[in-house]
């Protein structure tokens, strides 16, 4: 009857309300759970995105021949790891022709500021490459992009509120991709701020590419620009297809480069990151399964004090499915409420922290409730009825006759 | 015209095995409750008074015998229909109140009436109504810890009387009060008496049970002899 499922809810939350800290730390528990599982789904999530899709702006890398691909993925595309070393003009040269390629980038790399990777480029690759939005890098921005062969340049939005750096600043840049190395005595302007992309952009300073060439020690005097080296050229076909022709021809071709497929390198990097991601939730999940074996157990121990109240109960017509559905309800309750709070809490926390992580790390979070959050607070209900069968299991053979005795 | 009967118990009888003896702790037990009476159960502990009281709640069923609530069978009663049974036609009073501690005494009285499919409104109006009549109607919002002894049993009555029950069940109403807050109770259950209640008390006081009607004494899980009240 429906007054009678009412008043057992009502009754069930005027007991959890009755013991206020118990209830409450255990409820905190569940929410510290179900916070930190919200927070690591959503970072990998946003992680994952990112990753996947920084690698979606080239069909194709030519690298070094020399090196591992995920060396020349990463230190093109992530600005991680070092290039491993450089391939010639000519090859630049060479795929910019091919009628099936959309758009050919080079870069050349080797120097930093204050930490921040100093990029050789052409002013096309703010073009060519997204965010995970998939906006292009330029879209936004404030400035302009560097003129070709100027010396200008476009800085991440990470490298300007952290060096301070904006339109019209000047610098000098050092040689070497870690701190300390010898300064050069060129120097550049500031001519434009990138948004901020989530992207490894936001941590880099990009440059002309004729300019890096100016600077002494990375050309040979005189020397041919066919030869001058390279560290990577990204490459963008009129056709994603045309990749696995392309990295063909790249194996039986001259030995000056060789063709990597980006996404495949992510693919492989994610499925070694993506176990220690899932090691990272499955923890997460413990702790909140953890949070309800103590709602088990914490009900569990009241029984044994509430044996009069339920006995108290069975005389005044409670059924045995009363009891039943009182004791596991209180367990609902307690999994819900804590879990409500922790999806508050989790998403809070991360959308809290979200302005920060795209600001100073360039990692760009999703903030907001998903379809996620819908599937987390179902597994809620099963584990709060699972945490509460037990219990409710407990108070239903809980004798009445005996416990209605005169006597405590 | 004979009196209509409330309860009536026929050759009943309830053994317990403990270990390998057979504890007859009813052995056949006769016995009628008309509408309207005021009877009390004396008798020394282990005369299986406590029993018989928890047959006739239908808390514990007869292993022999028969018992007949208005007129149903128990034994041919499952679990839930034994449930409303009791919650609809039973009033239970105990010794220790057994009041439950986080609810308000308008909510206490309540209780049987959830159980029983009351809609809240009307609930709440009937929880109202008890509360003023046992002389609490301006503690309807405490709870039982601010309340005294006295003030507890009178909630417990209330309650007991929420549906409007056929027999109500008292198992040493006063046994935790003073003599002057037991006497106050034991004429609030008179008057209900005389308002049209039938009364059950379990009891060990004679001045208890010099109130009802009929005192019943049990002896070795018999009823022993029964005094009327000239």
């Amino acid at each position: 009857m429906l007054s009678t499922s009412v008043a057992v809810l009502r009754l069930a939350w005027q007991s959890v309300r009755r013991r206020p800290l118990s209830s409450f730390l255990t409820a905190l528990v569940v929410a510290l759970g179900v916070a930190l599982v919200v927070a690591v789904e959503t970072v990998r999530a946003s992680a994952d995105r990112s990753f996947t899709e920084t690698a979606r702006g080239y069909d194709v890398i030519l690298g070094p021949p020399q090196g591992s691909p995920l060396q020349i993925v990463l230190s093109t595309l992530f600005h991680v790891d070092e290039p491993p070393g450089t391939l010639p003009w000519s090859a630049y040269d060479a795929i910019r022709k091919d009628p099936r390629v959309a758009a050919a980038i080079p870069y050349a790399m080797g120097d930093t500021y204050r930490g921040h990777r100093v990029v050789g480029t052409v002013p096309a690759m703010f073009e060519v490459l997204t965010d995970g939005e998939g906006r292009a890098l330029q879209d936004g921005m404030r400035g302009r992009l560097f003129g070709e062969g100027r010396f200008e340049a476009v800085v991440g939005s990470v490298v300007a509120s952290r060096t301070g750096m904006g339109i019209g600043t000047t610098f000098g840049v050092s040689h070497g991709l870690v701190e300390g190395g010898q300064p050069h005595k060129e120097r550049w302007a500031v001519v434009g701020v990138l948004r901020p992309t989530g992207t490894a952009h936001d941590r880099a300073i990009s440059i002309p590419i004729a300019t890096f060439y100016a600077i002494p020690g990375h050309t040979v005097p005189d020397q041919e620009e066919e030869a001058r080296p390279l560290s990577a050229v990204g490459v963008r076909l009129k056709s994603p297809a045309l990749r696995l022709l392309i990295l063909q021809e790249s194996r039986t071709g001259k030995a000056e480069a060789q063709a990597v497929l980006p996404a495949d390198q992510v693919r492989k990097l994610m499925a070694i990151v993506g176990d220690v991601n899932q090691g990272v939730t499955i923890v997460a999940w413990i702790v909140t399964v953890v949070a309800a074996v103590s709602i088990l157990v914490g009900l569990y121990n009241t029984i044994q004090g509430r044996r009069r109240e339920i006995a108290v109960l069975r005389a005044l017509g409670a059924r045995p499915a009363h009891v039943f559905g009182l004791i596991l309800l209180e367990a609902l309750i307690l999994c819900l409420v804590g879990g409500a709070f922790g999806l508050l809490l989790g998403h809070g926390a991360v959308a809290a922290a979200a302005p920060t992580l795209l600001g100073s790390y360039g990692v760009r979070v999703d903030v907001g409730i998903g379809g996620h959050d819908l599937q987390m607070l179902g597994a809620l209900v099963v584990l709060g009825l699972l945490a509460g069968l037990l219990p409710a299991w407990r108070g239903l053979t809980t004798p009445v006759a005996d416990n209605l005795q005169a006597e405590p | 015209m004979s009196a209509e009967i409330v309860a009536e118990l026929v050759r009943v009888e309830r053994v317990y095995e403990m270990g390998e003896v057979l504890v007859h702790a009813l052995d056949g037990v006769d016995l009628q409750i008309e509408r309207g009476e005021y009877a009390a159960i004396m008798g020394r502990s282990g005369s299986g008074k406590s029993t018989l009281l928890n047959m006739m709640g239908c808390l514990d069923r007869p292993t022999a015998g028969t018992y007949r609530l208005t007129n149903r069978d128990v034994a041919e009663l499952d679990d839930d229909e034994l449930s409303s049974l009791r919650g609809r036609t039973l009033g239970f009073i105990f010794q220790a109140y057994n009041l439950i501690p986080h609810l308000t005494v308008l909510e206490n009285i309540e209780v049987p009436m959830d159980y029983a499919g009351v809609g809240p409104r009307e609930s709440r109006e009937r929880a109202e109504a008890l509360a003023e009549r046992v002389g609490l109607g301006d503690r309807a919002d405490h709870r039982p810890t601010q309340l005294s002894g006295g003030q507890q049993q009178r909630v417990a009555i209330a309650r007991a009387l929420a549906n409007d029950p056929s027999l109500l069940l008292a198992d040493e109403p006063t046994g935790n009060l003073d003599s002057s807050t037991g006497q106050e109770i034991l004429d609030l259950l008179t008057h209900l008496n005389e308002a049209g209640t039938t009364m059950i008390v379990v009891t060990h006081d004679a001045k208890v049970a010099g109130q009802a009607h009929r005192t019943i004494h049990m002896l070795d899980g018999r009823v022993d002899r029964i005094l009327v009240r000239p």
